[in-house]
């Protein structure tokens, strides 16, 4: 009898036992997310790099990107490219490199629906890639569990954004947020993930462009642009 | 020296890439069988006859020696692949000098396999010989042997290997020669008056004790192959077989020329209409043939073909010096092994689909982003002093104004910057973007969302946002 409690302990520190009032703890790679209020919520205390992990926001412009900027910048020459696939717009290069984000080894992929699916899933089987960013709005759960065992397979941040109405729909992803703009930042509610239930979203003053106490400021429209033509 | 011979011992009839059971025919006798043909008892020599009545269905067609010399020469390119010293020995065989080479592919077993299933994949059976004279290494061919022990193998062989006229060969039946052990045990001086001079030269060369130099095989110039089809092909998709063997060609003379490519032509002939051309491109300088055969796959699966084809021919364009790339210490991987992954991408997608981003210097927003095809390893990082927008609209979005302020989705936008002027552009008024006179704002929605938005002499604009 003496045994037992002593086999049970062991049991408990097994990497894949996972109990539910507990995260879940891998030996997978994490990429820190440059803010701690989320790494103390993350899994394994980071972002997971190998691993889906699914972005669902309410429209372009709420920080979607600004808030994974810190990891993408962690990342670097060796680990690999950064492959932005089927983007919502498209990219305004000064301002990526503004951000520091390196354009020597940024690609983007134009593709839509079905294809841009099967891109990914090529570009992640390469093995060469960093972070996947990849905007999937239409896509399945069948395509998603494909990319999922894909990117389970990597060393790779891969983020799926969708819009915010598929939140009730299931996914394979084993990390979901949700994200929402506010007065003072995002506010990040974590949907799913491998651990309890979050009890409120955070909310984190991410980078923008301007400081957030401009926001209290009004600015009065100028006059309208002048109509006569230049002379050169 | 190790020298290892190649027999392609059906080269005849699997040069004509008919359909089985076939067999390659000269003066109605059998000259190679395939092998169904060749599993139902036909064996060269035969009459044809004699070969239909053991196999009604049999296909014969007419040798066409040409067309094996340019298929062994295209082989010999293929040879490149592993090793640059090839010498012909035709009709059917080459020579392969791989003492140098057996380091880069880890021993002879791993080398021999890689010969095996190139030759496999193009359709080609073949028999080794592996001995340190040309001359033994394809007479051992005969027996497939590559054992260490060729001398002991070479003495087992038969006669017949020496390929003497038919009087000489039943002058040595009359004698009781059956091996090459039974004539090496006679002495030269006799062999020679019975049997003409040249043959105690030839046991002599094979042996080593004479010297046999072979004239190398001379990489071409420019690669331009054509291979002829056996029947007109209807399907893209029913090419690769054939452009593969042109493709295993093209990779083996690029790594015996050291060169490397970014783009090369495959033209498919048809019979009356002028000729399709399919340009294979690649995202970086490669001889890989796996990259080249893949891209090509990608090519033809989505071809659809203008009438049929009837000839292949394939063109390296621009060959370029590439270095040849060492082997990785510790198993490392290599993290820039995107381009195979890339090629693929855009032989679907199309190329303009996958492209890099680098910055032009034109303070016009819709200009300052220029899509390369592939980024620069050097691109700068500097940071630029107002706001911009990671999301540029292609389009620009019309906002309605209310009591004097934009409104976005029916809610009035909050302004937090100062207007910034951006104007001009006359130099190209006549392009898209030309002359443009704009106040450029930064605006939050009430929902969180950063836009950049802007006003014109038309009305109000959302151009970006901060995502």
């Amino acid at each position: 009898m003496s045994a037992s409690p002593a086999a049970l302990d062991d049991l408990l520190q097994r990497a894949d036992l996972w109990r539910g009032a507990q995260c879940a703890h891998h030996a997978e790679a994490t990429l820190g997310s440059g803010f701690a209020a989320l790494d103390a919520v993350l899994p394994d205390g980071g972002w997971p790099c190998g691993g889906l992990t699914e972005v669902l926001s309410g429209g372009l412009g709420i920080g979607e990107l600004s808030l994974f900027l810190p990891a993408l910048r962690q990342l670097d020459a060796e680990a690999g490219w950064i492959v932005i696939v089927a983007p919502p717009a498209q990219l305004h290069a000064p301002a990526w490199q503004a951000l520091g984000l390196p354009l020597s080894r940024l690609l983007v992929v134009e593709a839509d629906g079905a294809d841009a699916a099967w891109a990914c899933e090529q570009l992640l089987g390469s093995g060469a890639l960093a972070a996947l960013l990849v905007w999937l709005p239409t896509a399945d759960a069948r395509a998603l569990r494909r990319l999922q065992l894909a990117s389970s397979s990597t060393r790779c941040l891969s983020l799926v954004f969708r819009p915010e109405r598929v939140a009730s729909q299931p996914s394979p992803a084993p990390l979901r947020l949700a994200l929402r703009g506010n007065d003072t930042g995002v506010q990040v509610d974590i949907l799913k993930r491998r651990g309890p239930p979050l009890a409120k979203p955070i909310s984190l003053a991410i980078e923008r462009p301007l400081p957030w106490s401009r926001l209290v400021r009004r600015v009065r429209p100028a006059a309208p642009v002048a109509r006569e033509p230049h002379v050169a | 020296m190790q020298w290892l011979a190649i027999h392609f011992f059906r080269l005849p009839v699997e040069v004509l890439a008919l359909p089985a059971p076939a067999v390659a025919i000269a003066q109605q006798r059998i000259v190679a069988a395939d092998a169904t043909a060749a599993a139902s008892g036909i064996r060269p020599g035969q009459r044809l006859a004699d070969a239909l009545a053991l196999l009604p269905g049999l296909r014969p067609h007419e040798r066409q020696s040409e067309r094996e010399l340019a298929a062994l020469e295209s082989l010999a390119c293929w040879a490149g692949n592993f090793t640059p010293t090839v010498s012909l020995a035709p009709p059917d065989t080459l020579l392969l000098e791989i003492g140098g080479c057996l380091q880069l592919f880890g021993g002879l077993a791993p080398l021999l396999a890689k010969i095996r299933y190139g030759a496999g994949s193009q359709g080609l059976s073949l028999r080794f010989g592996l001995a340190p004279t040309p001359l033994a290494a394809r007479w051992l061919t005969h027996a497939d042997s590559t054992t260490e022990h060729w001398q002991a193998a070479l003495a087992t062989l038969p006669v017949q290997v020496l390929g003497l006229n038919d009087a000489a060969e039943r002058r040595l039946h009359a004698l009781g020669l059956r091996t090459l052990a039974q004539l090496f045990a006679l002495p030269g001086a006799t062999v020679g008056h019975r049997f003409g001079k040249a043959l105690p030269l030839q046991l002599a060369r094979a042996r080593g004790e004479l010297p046999d130099p072979q004239p190398p095989f001379a990489f071409p110039e420019r690669f331009v192959q054509r291979l002829e089809l056996p029947a007109k092909v209807e399907v893209a998709d029913h090419l690769l077989f054939a452009a593969r063997r042109l493709l295993m060609a093209l990779a083996g003379w690029l790594q015996a020329r050291m060169l490397g490519i970014t783009t090369c032509t495959l033209v498919l002939d048809h019979e009356d209409i002028p000729a399709t051309q399919l340009p294979l491109g690649f995202a970086s300088l490669t001889r890989d043939s796996e990259r080249l055969i893949r891209v090509a796959r990608e090519q033809l699966e989505r071809h659809r073909l203008a009438a049929p084809v009837t000839e292949l021919h394939l063109h390296a364009d621009a060959p370029r010096a590439m270095a040849g790339s060492s082997v990785a210490l510790f198993g490392q991987q290599d993290a820039g092994n995107i381009a195979p992954v890339i090629e693929r991408l855009r032989a679907r997608l199309g190329d303009a689909a996958v492209h890099g981003l680098a910055v032009h210097d034109d303070h016009r927003p819709e200009c300052a982003t220029r899509a390369v095809p592939w980024p620069d390893p050097k691109a700068p990082a500097d940071a630029t002093g107002s706001p911009r927008p990671l999301w540029l609209q292609a389009k620009p979005q019309a906002l309605h104004e209310v009591a004097g302020r934009p409104t976005y989705a029916g809610a009035a936008l909050n302004l937090l910057t100062r207007a910034e002027r951006l104007e001009s552009g006359w130099w190209d008024q006549d392009e898209a973007t030309g002359d443009l006179r704009r106040d450029y704002f930064v605006a939050t929605t009430a929902q969180g969302a950063w836009l950049w938005i802007y006003r014109d002499a038309h009305g109000w604009w959302l151009h970006g946002q901060f995502a």
